[in-house]
C-alpha cells in the first residue's frame, strides 16, 4: 500500500474514532452541580486528536499519488495475510476458551498458529503437535500448580 | 533498642541459611515471573504472599522482598530478546534493547541490563540506608500540581521518541491518554466512553493493553511474511551466547555519570505514592537521550538507552521502601503487597515504625540489597538458558508467546474475557 493511501485511510478512520467517542461524550451524565464534568477530560483528548489526525490527512493528501495505489485491495491481502491470519486465530481462541476450557483451547491456538505460519509435511506437523503438547502441559502445570491461577473451565456442551 | 542493634539483630536474622535460601527462592521466582508478558511484580508477589502465612515475620520478608527485586529484574529478559517488556517497568528497555539482540549482541544486552539494575538497586538500597526518613517526608510534600507536571514530564518523551514523525507521535500519545479516559471517571466516578458496555465500566487494565501494543504488534512485524517467520529473531542466528560480564560492568562504570542520574530519577519517583517504576525507566531513558552526545543512536541498539531505564526501574523500588519504611506509605503497587506482607506479620508500618521496630526496617533495608546480589547471580545463570531464545524461530515464539499473554492477560482481568479482546483490540490499533 502506498504511504499516501496508508496515511488517507489511518487520518480518515481517526477522524471517525474521534468523532464517534466525541458523540459519546453527550452521553455523559454528570452530578448535578459539578464543576468540571467528566466529559471534560475527554473531549479535550479527543479535540487534539482530531486536529492531528486533520494534519496527517492533509500530509497525506499532499504526497504525489503513486501507481501502487490501484493495486492496493490485493497488496492488503497479501501483505496483511500473517496477521489477518493470527487475529483470526486469536479471536477463535477467545471465542473457545469459556466453551472448552482454557488448555485445550490454548493448546488448538498454538497448533493452529504453527500450522499456519510454519512449514507443511507430516514431519513438521508432528514437531507441532509435539510443541503444542509441550506448551500446554507447561501452561497448565504453571498456571495451576505455581501460580495457582484459576484459568476459565469449559462448557463445550454448549458447542452440540 | 537502637538503630545500631537493630542493624546487628537484622543482619544475624537474614543471613541464617534458610532465610538466605528463602529468599534466593523469592529472587528467583521474581525472575521467572517477571519475565513472562502480562505478569506484572505486584502479581508475583500478590501471588507469593499466600506461602508466607506460616512464616515468621524475618523469611517472610525475606521471599517478598526477593520477588520484588527478582519481579523487576526479570522483565529486561522478554523485554530485550522478545521486544516485550515482561513488566511496565522495562517499557523503555525494549528501544535500544531489541536493537541489540537483533545485531547479535544479545550477550552483552543483557549484560548490560543485569549489570545496570544491579548497580541502580545497590544505588537505591544505600540511599534507603542513609536517607529513608527525610526523602520520604518529601514525597508526601508534592500534591496533585507535582504529580501533573511529574506525568507531563513523563509524557515529553513522546518528542523524542517520535523523531521521525512527530504527528504519529503526537497521535498515539492522545489514543494513549484516550484510552486511559475509558471508563470510570477517577474524580467524579461517572462512567464515560463506554458505549453502554458494562465490562468497560472498570477500564481498560494497563497490562492487557501493554501486551496488545507490545507483544501483538512486535510478533506480527518480526514476521511480514512466510519465509521471515521461518526465521530466528537475531539476524545472525544465536550467535554467541555468551554474557561478558567484564565488558558489561565496563560499559555500565564508564557512563557512570548517566547511571547516577538515572538511580536518582528512580528513587525520586519511587518515593512519589503512586508514581512507579512504569514512569521512572521512561523519564529516566528521555533524560539519556537529551544529554547523551550521540543521541541519534538511541532506538538503534545504544547502550545508553539500556543503562538509564534498568537503572532507573530498580532503583524505584529502592524509593518506594523507603516511604514505607519511613512513613508506613506504600510508594508503588508493588511495595503496597510487601504493606500486606507486613500486615499478615502483625507488623503496621508507621512514621514511628523505624524508631519502634529497627531490626524489622532493616530486615527489608537488607533484603533489598542481599536481593540484587542474589539476582546477579541468578540472572548470570539463568541468562545463559534465556538467550537461546533468539535461535528459535519466530513462528514458534509466536504462538507459544500469544498464548501466554493471552493467558496473562486473563489473569490481570479475570471475570471476563474482555481483556483478551482488549489486547487484540489494542494491538489491531498499533
Amino acid at each position: 500500500m502506498s504511504k499516501r493511501l496508508s496515511g488517507i485511510l489511518l487520518a480518515a478512520g481517526l477522524l471517525g474514532l474521534a468523532a464517534l467517542m466525541f458523540l459519546q461524550t453527550f452521553k455523559v451524565r454528570n452530578f448535578p452541580g459539578t464543576r468540571f464534568g467528566a466529559e471534560i477530560w475527554s473531549r479535550a483528548i479527543l479535540i487534539c486528536l482530531g486536529v492531528l489526525a486533520l494534519i496527517l490527512l492533509v500530509q497525506a493528501l499532499r504526497r504525489p499519488a503513486t501507481a501502487e495505489t490501484r493495486r492496493c485491495l490485493s497488496e492488503i491481502v497479501a501483505r496483511e495475510g500473517i496477521a489477518l491470519a493470527v487475529f483470526a486465530c486469536f479471536f477463535c481462541f477467545l471465542w473457545l476458551v469459556p466453551r472448552l476450557g482454557a488448555y485445550p483451547a490454548g493448546g488448538l491456538f498454538v497448533f493452529a498458529v504453527l500450522s499456519i505460519l510454519g512449514p507443511r509435511g507430516p514431519r513438521a506437523i508432528g514437531r507441532h503437535l509435539l510443541i503444542t503438547v509441550g506448551v500446554t502441559v507447561v501452561l497448565w502445570a504453571l498456571f495451576s500448580h505455581v501460580l495457582m491461577v484459576l484459568a476459565p473451565a469449559g462448557r463445550w456442551w454448549t458447542l452440540l | 533498642m537502637t538503630m545500631f542493634d537493630g542493624f546487628l539483630i537484622a543482619l544475624a536474622d537474614l543471613t541464617a541459611p534458610l532465610n538466605l535460601l528463602l529468599l534466593a527462592a523469592g529472587v528467583l521466582a521474581g525472575l521467572l515471573v517477571g519475565a513472562i508478558p502480562g505478569f506484572s511484580i505486584t502479581m508475583a508477589v500478590v501471588i507469593v504472599l499466600p506461602f508466607t502465612y506460616g512464616m515468621d515475620t524475618t523469611p517472610g520478608l525475606a521471599v517478598m522482598l526477593g520477588v520484588m527485586v527478582g519481579g523487576v529484574s526479570g522483565g529486561l529478559v522478554s523485554a530485550m530478546l522478545l521486544g516485550i517488556p515482561g513488566t511496565p517497568a522495562s517499557i523503555a528497555t525494549t528501544f535500544d534493547g531489541l536493537p541489540m539482540v537483533r545485531s547479535g549482541q544479545q550477550g552483552l544486552a543483557l549484560g548490560l541490563g543485569l549489570w545496570a539494575s544491579c548497580i541502580g538497586g545497590f544505588l537505591s538500597g544505600c540511599v534507603l540506608f542513609l536517607v529513608a526518613p527525610p526523602l520520604g517526608r518529601i514525597g508526601l510534600e508534592i500534591g496533585p500540581w507535582g504529580y501533573f507536571s511529574l506525568i507531563l514530564f513523563a509524557l515529553t518523551i513522546t518528542a523524542s521518541l517520535s523523531s521521525g514523525n512527530m504527528v504519529k507521535g503526537l497521535i498515539a500519545g492522545c489514543i494513549g491518554l484516550l484510552a486511559t479516559s475509558i471508563g470510570e471517571d477517577q474524580v467524579n466516578g461517572i462512567t464515560r466512553l463506554t458505549f453502554g458496555n458494562s465490562a468497560l465500566d472498570g477500564g481498560f487494565a494497563y497490562l492487557p493493553i501493554l501486551i496488545g501494543v507490545f507483544a501483538f504488534s512486535q510478533l506480527l512485524a518480526d514476521m511480514p511474511d512466510r519465509a521471515s517467520a521461518r526465521r530466528s529473531l537475531s539476524a545472525e542466528g544465536t550467535g554467541d551466547l555468551r554474557i561478558p560480564h567484564r565488558r558489561a560492568l565496563r560499559m555500565v562504570l564508564r557512563h557512570w555519570a548517566l547511571t547516577l542520574r538515572s538511580s536518582a530519577i528512580g528513587i525520586f519517583v519511587g518515593v512519589l505514592p503512586a508514581a512507579g517504576a512504569s514512569i521512572s525507566n521512561l523519564i529516566a531513558y528521555d533524560q539519556a537521550k537529551k544529554n547523551s552526545k550521540t543521541p541519534e543512536r538511541f532506538g538503534k541498539g545504544s547502550e545508553e538507552g539500556i543503562i538509564a531505564p534498568e537503572s532507573a526501574n530498580n532503583a524505584t523500588m529502592g524509593g518506594a521502601l523507603m516511604v514505607l519504611v519511613a512513613l508506613g506509605i506504600p510508594g508503588d503497587a508493588a511495595a503496597a503487597a510487601v504493606l500486606a506482607a507486613l500486615l499478615v506479620h502483625d507488623v503496621a508500618p508507621s512514621p514511628t515504625f523505624m524508631s519502634e521496630s529497627p531490626d524489622i526496617v532493616y530486615v527489608i533495608l537488607l533484603a533489598f540489597v542481599i536481593g540484587h546480589v542474589f539476582v546477579l547471580l541468578l540472572q548470570t545463570v539463568a541468562l545463559r538458558i534465556f538467550v537461546r531464545v533468539v535461535g528459535i524461530p519466530i513462528y514458534v515464539l509466536a504462538g507459544v508467546i500469544l498464548l501466554y499473554t493471552g493467558m496473562g492477560s486473563l489473569r490481570s482481568t479475570t471475570p471476563c474475557l474482555t481483556s483478551g479482546r482488549c489486547s487484540c483490540s489494542a494491538s489491531w490499533a498499533i
